[in-house]
């Protein structure tokens, strides 16, 4: 709950004071707030309540830290549209933001008890599985898993996936993602998942899966972005049904 | 090409997850014991309960001493709709009750006065409600909605009712469309109290604006959400210039 008064606990009220001086441009993007130390001097606060009021903004992705050079006033989130088309690469690419995606592994696998169900295949099916990092200004964002059944794309493993874009590579197979089911979670990644995106274990990430058919209801592929929760945001539009 | 062999954890978690779906496995269903899935899917029994664990961790399984490991209960939040609570919990079969945390007015600071593009002191409502579903607390919904459009609000019962019902039937505003963001917070200690969780844990921080047909701003929501019970959903879809392909 943002709106603080004289009535709410300190560290709150300090988080609304530090939130406004960043919306007022006192702290500028990709500066340094004051220290904690300094922070507790001036309003005579408590070193925890100055920790608790940093640690709820560097959750929203206001702030961050940087070790041992501070904490600075975070850029711009790249908004993704959950219903605009296309992947993250086009989002980002939309937006020029320096964008680049690194492939940690590409390989066939079989399909198994649990994505031959998902993906309507057989358990002995063959699955392209890909799991890359994604940058943006040369930061970690996102750790992607993907799943494409290998007979809806025989050709993916020759492509550069760091150049082209899955939704390229599907067009160019003349399919046409249509529609994706999403899911957004909450969770916390196994300490060698986390460690990919700069993160520890104890620091939660969101989960957007994506379960997504083509026109004629074919299950083409199923993602898993793990992204770092001071990075994106999700925004969507809903309307009257 | 490379292959790529799953490894032992991975695939228990595979099939754990693959025997929910087939039997459709239910909120509070139980799993068979762990000795007999193991022999069942030809699995080390240290590697089943890992992938086991793991699954109790990110709130998909959870165990009682002696009873078992049973599914746990996720609630799916649909993100493009504009149905009320109570009509949310009966997809669930779930007990929905809602109380009123506070109802007061407030004046427009210079972020909500944005919000609403109305001027700064101007008065609002503000409801701040927690929503419970079958006893679990699952969110806490903080609603802003000028005073003007809705003179005299603080009659109505908003805890039984629907506010968006309300709003249509007692003052003719229709809530039509809107837009919602959704990130990650940390759960203050008041609102972790509220929603039985661990003060600074992460916590869904979904703020939403809600328009007439004619694009006033009736309300402004910031919601905070468990991320231990509470799931979001959406439905993409691809619009291609020239329209959807029919077939």
């Amino acid at each position: 709950m943002s709106d603080a008064n004289y009535k709410s606990p300190l560290y709150i009220q300090l988080r609304e004071v530090i939130r406004s001086k960043i919306e007022d441009g006192e702290y500028p993007v990709g500066t340094a707030i004051p220290s904690e130390s300094q922070l507790a001097e001036t309003y005579d606060l408590n070193p925890l309540s100055v920790r608790s009021a940093l640690s709820a903004l560097k959750y929203e992705g206001l702030l961050r830290s940087v070790q041992g050079k501070g904490v600075f006033v975070n850029g711009p989130k790249a908004e993704r549209d959950l219903e605009t088309l296309g992947g993250y690469r086009q989002t980002m690419d939309e937006r020029s933001i320096a964008a680049h995606t690194r492939v940690l592994l590409k390989a066939l696998r079989p399909a198994g008890p649990y994505y031959s169900r998902l993906l309507d295949l057989e358990e002995d099916d063959s699955l392209w599985f890909t799991r890359r990092i994604d940058y943006m200004d040369n930061e970690p964002v996102a750790l992607e898993e993907i799943y494409i059944p290998e007979k809806i794309l025989p050709s993916y493993g020759d492509v550069d996936i760091e150049l082209f874009s899955i939704y390229d590579i599907f067009t160019w197979n003349g399919l046409r993602p249509t529609d994706a089911d999403q899911t957004l979670r909450v969770l916390f990644l196994e300490p060698s998942r986390a460690k990919l995106i700069n993160l520890t274990a104890d620091q939660a990430v969101m989960e957007l899966s994506n379960l997504t058919r083509d026109a004629k209801g074919q299950k083409i592929e199923f993602t898993r972005n793990y992204v770092r929760p001071d990075k994106t945001e999700f925004f969507t539009h809903y309307a009257k049904e | 090409m490379n292959t790529y062999k799953p490894r032992p954890k991975e695939l228990a978690t595979e099939y754990l997850e693959s025997y929910i779906l087939e039997n459709n496995l239910k909120a509070h269903d139980r799993l068979p014991p762990e000795r007999e899935l193991s022999q069942m899917w030809n699995l080390n029994r240290v590697t089943l309960r890992s992938a086991i664990a793991s699954m109790e961790a990110a709130g998909r399984l959870y165990s009682v001493q002696g009873r078992g490991t049973m599914v746990a209960p996720r609630f799916v939040r649909t993100l493009q709709n504009l149905e009320s609570f109570t009509k949310y919990a009966s997809h669930y079969e779930a007990k929905s009750e809602t109380r009123l945390l506070s109802f007061s007015k407030v004046e427009c600071d210079k972020h909500l006065s944005q919000r609403f593009q109305r001027m700064l002191g101007e008065k609002l409502y503000r409801i701040s409600r927690l929503r419970i579903l079958d006893g679990v607390p699952i969110m806490i919904e903080n609603a802003f909605i000028p005073c003007d459009l809705a003179p005299g609000l603080e009659e109505h019962d908003l805890v039984k009712g629907s506010l968006f019902a309300v709003l249509e039937r007692s003052y003719g505003l229709i809530m039509d469309h809107g837009e919602e963001k959704a990130s990650i917070t940390a759960a203050t200690a008041e609102e972790a109290e509220y929603l039985e969780i661990k003060p600074d844990s992460p916590a869904f921080w979904i703020v939403s604006t809600t328009r007439t047909p004619d694009d006033v701003v009736v309300e402004y929501c910031r919601t905070v959400a468990r991320v231990d019970v509470v799931e979001m959903s959406s439905v993409l879809r691809w619009d291609y210039a020239g329209g959807a392909d029919h077939e």
